[in-house]
């Protein structure tokens, strides 16, 4: 771990965070008890099987979903108990989601879908044009701008939504099996651009079957019935 | 076939594992097939069902035009000549129609009673119940005097008695022998009692003139393989030499040859079409909501049909099995709607014009009207359910699994043809929306046109035109004059007249020459003409505008003076005191009548019907000649009477006072004015209720299908919203992004319907002159801002649960 004196507050820091899922006869703590920091600039991804509560966790950092017991702080403020514009808010100034299912809007072109975000935020048209394709440019799909999603391949779709993650130049970015619809090749292409965003510092949390893949964090975090068993941290690549 | 069986068989069970998409599908499509079973039971009666006469296609009807006039009855000599010359009908009839007062059996009654030409009957082809039609011998001034009774009388005043036959009647103070029994149900123009041959009146003076148009309607059978334009060109040929040999009285005139059935149809036609395209529109909206309902059905299934294109059914296999589907809910909904047109035609009976379905009796539910249904239904089956067939029986294997795989929110092209059905809707409800407000709002300008008299307080009696029969006129007035002083005395009576004609009730056309025109027969206007007493000016309520009125003075032996109205005066006399001008008429029997007075504009045929004649004129019924007394047609006398007080103080006391005059003369058609106004805006007020009716089952039907369009939308969009909400998109731009969506629809089909409804209320304001202002913008706006409101509420509840959409969607994979 690296020594937290005279450092910035953490980007991310969760005092007992837990999730409780009440369906009709079943209880289902789905995150237990987390207690997680994570400074700016770190590449973190979550492991563990499957129903341990990645995605859960993931929607909780994300702020799509509310904790049921816990604090949140991120970037040094609660928010925990935000409403839901107030939540809105955050997510579309400070978060960045990249999708396993891409999701992207199939009635918008590219070029559209990345701007979506933008849209939420008041931001004058020319600086919206131009993060758009900066954003294009870094993914290497300005070219496609004005395509339709159903016109790529799953690659090129993925890839499209990295640059609508980035384009708000989001302070965190979330990422559930990003290459969990993809073929080697194009998982690789995907986790080649996070390591260069996470170069140019952009905080990454991401959720990973793929221990090759989970090898490109400096951390992983790996989840067991809600609760985090093991922590192991590398030293950064760079 | 055993394939056919098992589509149905597994539709029936698909639309029994819906059964509450089944049953609203079902529900929708009997209101709207059962409201067109209806609307054409009344259409098929009036408008296209055989009249009830053999081969009734060879019947027709003459009248005659004149350049001002398009249909006036004929003059019974003219009938005489077109029925000796010409060579196109095989019998030329004529019918006429006069009121009469049967006395001995009880209390006098005046009927109503038609003359026919003896060979009438035959034309028609139909026979007497019971006894035998008119012999030409009583078809004659001097023949034995033979009576037929309808039915209804028969039942009425003589208890159906079958030995009826030989019995005597007395009518008009004459005994005539009853030689028959019409069928029942028998009617042809008037709503008689009682038949007399026409020729018993070939001797009046008014039979015998060629200027005088005393009701008498040619109805003639054509010969077989006379095309209608033979017989015209027949008659015309006759025509002229008429005008030859007369060029004074027929100069100006032209024979007019319509088929029957068409002329009886026509005052109905254009209301009952207005109706039938109402319906067509509800049924059109309510077949596109039944079109969303399938096309959701359908996406649905897209697996199910995908798994069958897989196991090797073809598409049209696929489509046949989702028509089936379709038509079989189409038919059920079309038994549904015939168990509703049932009490609907009941309806349409209460609530439309009393004279639906014209001479071919009530309204049933028939073969015709059946087949009518099943056509419907099954055309509304396939046009519902063809899209839906055709959109999910399109098997694209790859986008399928494309789509599915990576939830790039498709289907953008599934719910724009959603979209085009709700555009369709609103349009369709737009448009007959707005007719409905045009057509209501036309009816409620004509309740405040001035009618040019006070209906109000004002109160109707009719008086036998020919008390004394045979006796001459004036012994006829004195009776009529005596009733009237009598009358007068009754307290609580302010005013009182009589007259031959009254507005609303009769009328009567008369001709004059227009001054400073040359004396031709073409030259010649007719003018609306009152012939009446002092007094009934005053009692009306027109308004005296220069002169004089008809007084006391103004008795039998005096000169005649005319009275004109407004637009008579301001159109030949504009810049001249109207006032002792000279006229050159008829009925005088002067070389010209003077003009002592101007009143009012009296609305002769109601306030909402077009004026064909705009002129009018008043004579003092007691200074005609006796010739111009004789010629003139009376039915009844119109004695009115205006009152204080309340009106059943007035009718017992009024009854005595005609009784006092002559006790055995009957007072009849006795009731307020305002009867008359309201009868007169009778068709009109129905169809227009009626129209709002439908409009307003149109606008719930749209509304319903907007709003479970929107609803679906948003289940559509759950994923792509759920990734916006993800994305960041406040609760409010989720709002606004459904609304928009909806908005967009509601305002396209909002923009069309207006376009559409100018179109149709154009059709209409030719179809029936003055009904509907096209060019009425205020309601146009009002019914456009009203579908916005119900627009904007149809599609704001789906957005609200737009923005309940969990974002996890976007994580989790559905
Ligand atoms: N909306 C919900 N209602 C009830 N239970 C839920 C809900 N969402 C998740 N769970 C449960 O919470 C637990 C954690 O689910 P989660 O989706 O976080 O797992 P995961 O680690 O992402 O699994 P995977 O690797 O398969 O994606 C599971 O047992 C799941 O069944
Ligand atoms: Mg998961």
């Amino acid at each position: 771990m690296r020594p937290a004196s005279a450092e910035p507050p953490p980007l991310i820091r969760l005092t007992g965070l837990s999730k409780v899922f009440r369906t009709d006869e079943l209880e289902t703590l789905a995150v237990a008890d987390v207690h997680l920091e994570i400074p700016r600039g770190h590449y973190v991804c979550i492991a563990g099987p499957s129903g341990s509560g990645k995605t859960t966790l993931l929607s909780l950092l994300g702020l799509l979903d509310t904790a049921s017991a816990g604090t949140y702080l991120l970037d040094g403020e609660t928010v925990t108990g935000l409403s839901a514009s107030a939540r809105a808010r955050t997510r579309c100034e400070r978060i960045g989601f990249v999708f396993q299912s891409f999701n992207l809007i199939g009635d918008l072109t590219v070029s559209e879908n990345v701007e979506l975000p933008l849209t939420y935020r008041a931001m004058p048209t020319a600086e919206r044009r131009r993060r758009v394709a900066a954003a294009l440019e870094r993914v290497g799909m300005s070219h496609r701008a004005r395509h339709l999603p159903s016109q790529l391949s799953g690659g090129q779709q993925q890839r499209v939504a990295v640059a609508r993650a980035v384009a708000g130049e989001p302070a965190l970015l979330l990422a559930d099996e990003p290459t969990g619809n993809l073929d080697s090749k194009n998982g690789d292409a995907v986790m080649e651009l996070l390591r260069e965003l996470h170069r140019a510092g952009t905080t990454i949390v991401m959720v990973t079957h793929n221990p090759d893949y989970a090898r490109h964090a400096e951390r992983t975090i790996h989840l067991f019935d809600g609760r985090v068993i093991e922590e192991d941290a590398r030293a950064r690549a760079v | 076939m055993p394939a056919l069986f098992n589509d149905l068989r597994y539709a029936l069970r698909m639309l029994a594992k819906r059964p509450r998409t089944t049953l609203v599908a079902i529900f929708t499509l009997a209101l709207a097939i059962g409201l067109n079973t209806s609307i054409f039971s009344a259409v098929y009666a009036s408008l296209l069902r055989p009249l009830p006469f053999s081969e009734p296609d060879e019947l027709m009807i003459v009248l005659e035009s004149q350049p001002d006039i398009e249909r006036l009855a004929v003059p019974y000599p003219n009938y005489l000549d077109y029925k000796a010359e010409n060579t196109s009908f095989e019998t030329l009839g004529a019918m006429s129609v006069a009121g009469m007062t049967v006395t001995g059996l009880g209390n006098p009654e005046h009927l109503l009673v038609e003359l026919h030409s003896h060979d009438l009957l035959p034309a028609f082809g139909v026979e007497p119940a019971l006894g035998r039609a008119f012999l030409p011998e009583e078809d004659a001034p001097s023949g034995a005097r033979a009576v037929l009774l309808q039915h209804s009388f028969w039942t009425r005043r003589f208890a159906s008695d079958p030995d009826v036959v030989g019995q005597k009647l007395t009518i008009d103070s004459n005994e005539w022998t009853i030689v028959g029994v019409m069928p029942e149900g028998f009617k042809t123009l008037f709503p008689c009692e009682l038949l007399i041959p026409l020729g018993t009146r070939a001797a009046e003076p008014l039979f015998r003139d060629r200027a005088a148009r005393p009701e008498v309607y040619l109805i003639g059978r054509l010969k077989d393989g006379v095309s209608e334009a033979q017989a015209r060109a027949d008659l015309l040929a006759i025509s002229d030499g008429l005008a030859q040999r007369f060029p004074e009285e027929h100069g100006a005139s032209r024979p007019l040859l319509r088929p029957l059935q068409e002329e009886l149809a026509e005052p109905l036609r254009g209301g009952l079409l207005l109706l039938l395209a109402a319906v067509t529109c509800v049924l059109l909206i309510a077949a596109s909501n039944v079109a969303n309902l399938m096309l959701e059905r359908a996406m649905t299934r897209q697996k199910e049909m995908l798994v069958r294109a897989a196991l090797g059914s073809g598409r049209w296999r696929l489509i046949r099995q989702l028509l089936v589907e379709s038509v079989l809910l189409a038919m059920i909904g079309g038994a549904a709607g015939l168990l509703l047109a049932l009490w609907g035609v009941d309806l349409l009976v209460a609530m439309g014009p009393r004279t639906l379905g014209g001479l071919s009796g009530p309204l049933t539910i028939n073969g015709p009207v059946l087949l009518y249904t099943l056509v419907v239904a099954l055309g509304t089956g396939l046009l519902f359910g063809l899209w839906p067939a055709l959109y999910a029986s399109r098997q694209d294997l790859s986008q399928a699994l494309k789509e599915s795989d990576h939830h790039a929110s498709a289907g953008a092209s599934r719910l724009r043809a959603r979209g085009l059905l709700v555009v369709g809707e609103v349009a369709l409800a737009v448009a007959l929306l707005i007719v409905a407000v045009l057509s209501i709002r036309g009816l409620n300008q004509a309740h405040q046109v001035e009618l040019g008299f006070e209906p109000q307080r004002l109160l109707m009696a009719g008086l036998s035109a020919t008390p004394v029969p045979d006796a001459p006129p004036a012994t006829a007035m004195q009776f009529w004059d005596e009733a009237l002083r009598n009358v007068l005395a009754i307290p609580g009576v302010e005013a009182a007249g009589w007259s031959a004609t009254a507005p609303l009730v009769t009328d009567q056309l008369e001709q004059f020459l227009p001054p400073g025109v040359e004396a031709s027969p073409e030259n010649m206007r007719s003018a609306i003409t009152y012939l009446v007493s002092p007094g009934f000016i005053e009692t009306l309520d027109v308004p005296l505008l220069a002169g004089r009125t008809f007084g006391s003075q103004d008795v039998a032996g005096t000169t005649p003076g005319l009275i004109v109205d407004q637009e008579f005066a301001d159109a030949f006399f504009p810049d001249q005191n109207p006032i002792g001008q000279r006229v050159r008429d008829k009925l005088s029997g002067l070389p010209s009548v003077e003009i002592i007075g101007v009143v009012g504009h009296v609305r002769q045929a109601g306030a909402d019907a077009p004026e064909k004649i705009p002129y009018q004129m008043y004579y003092a019924f007691a200074q005609l000649p006796e010739t111009s007394q004789q010629q003139v047609r009376l039915i009844f006398i119109h004695m009115v009477v205006r009152f204080t007080g309340s009106i059943e103080d007035i009718i017992e006391p009024l009854r005595s006072a005609v009784a006092a005059a002559d006790p055995t003369q009957p007072v009849f058609a006795l009731g307020p004015y305002s009867d008359h106004v309201d009868r007169s805006l009778m068709a009109r007020r129905s169809i227009g209720g009626l129209l709002g009716l439908f409009a307003a089952l149109a606008l719930v039907l749209a509304v319903i299908g907007l709003s479970a369009v929107m609803g679906n939308v948003v289940v559509q969009r759950t994923h792509e919203l759920g990734v916006r909400i993800a994305l960041g998109a406040q609760p409010r731009a989720v709002v606004g992004l459904v609304i928009r969506q909806g908005m967009t629809l509601v305002g396209a089909g909002i923009a069309i319907g207006m376009l559409g409804a100018y179109a149709l209320s154009r059709t209409i304001a030719t179809l029936m002159p003055g009904s509907v202002d096209e060019t009425d913008l205020m309601s146009y706006l009002a019914v456009a801002l009203a579908l916005g409101v119900f627009g904007l509420a149809a599609t704001y509840l789906p957005a609200r649960r737009a923005t309940r959409v969990d974002p996890m969607v976007a994580l989790r994979q559905g």
